[in-house]
């Protein structure tokens, strides 16, 4: 068995087609083209839900300086509304 | 180390162990192509505390068997389909073993010997590649394929039994 096992060493090593240097290259370049970049979404979304974010705040700060509704009691006459509905 | 660097140092290596799993050119060509482009997406993940060359191997072995139980399946069906549909004359080819690397005079003996390789169980086959073929260490081959050395060694005596027996069958032995 062993003896048979030797018989690998006549196994050469063979280099790959040069054309296979250009095929993968092209495959990785393809890859990267289709890849998402995950850190740009990321940093999307985080600049998205900073701006919402700032967006209620600075809704109900304004509301407040008008000497209107303020973002809470918006929300309160949206509670109090549907107390109305349900009475009726 | 950059990807062109790893490319260049180990493309030699990733293609004759995707030779050695198919022993045919196209279908070695294409395990290479899928281990350098899922190396190149692995790359970042690499903890430089695993040996590289490990880790290469390792990746190649996995891609040489997916392509191999992909293949299977593609003949399989292959095989179903032709009975269903009406065009019976077409046959279903059989790719001959073409190993490049195969000296002219010990064609023959490492053909079949090949072909024997080939009727024994996916761990069993590795084994064989990565100690006998690729002349790999004992310790190594372990890692390359998650189990204890002491598992390498048993695994090896039961794909000698069974390469012995199938060699047996085909009266080389």
């Amino acid at each position: 068995m062993e003896d048979l096992f030797q018989s690998f060493k006549h196994l050469k090593r063979v280099p790959p087609a040069e054309n296979l240097d250009n095929r993968i290259m092209d495959a990785i370049r393809q890859r990267k083209l289709n890849s998402i970049p995950y850190y740009k979404v990321a940093i999307a979304a985080s600049v998205i839900f900073l701006l919402s974010f700032l967006e209620i705040r600075w809704m109900g700060k304004s509301v407040n300086s008008n000497n209107q509704y303020t973002f809470d009691s918006i929300y309160q006459i949206r509670v109090d509304n549907n107390l109305y509905n349900e009475k009726d | 180390m950059n990807f062109n660097e790893i490319y260049s140092n180990y493309k030699v290596i990733v293609y004759n162990v995707a030779l050695h799993y198919s022993q045919s050119i196209e279908d070695a060509e294409e395990i290479t192509q899928d281990v350098f482009v899922s190396l190149f997406e692995k790359l970042q993940f690499f903890r430089e505390d695993a040996s590289l060359k490990t880790w290469i191997y390792k990746i190649t072995v996995n891609k040489s068997l997916d392509f191999l139980r992909a293949k299977k399946r593609q003949k399989r069906f292959a095989f179903i389909t032709s009975i269903f549909t009406p065009d019976s004359t077409k046959t279903i080819e059989i790719p001959t073993s073409s190993h490049p690397g195969i000296e002219l005079e010990e064609k023959e003996n490492l053909n079949r010997l090949f072909n024997c390789i080939n009727k024994l169980s996916e761990n069993q086959k590795t084994v064989i590649i990565l100690l006998k073929v690729e002349q790999i260490s004992q310790k190594e081959t372990a890692e390359i394929m998650g189990l204890t050395t002491k598992a390498v060694e048993s695994l090896f005596q039961r794909a000698k039994n069974n390469l012995k027996s199938h060699l047996q069958n085909e009266g080389l032995d």
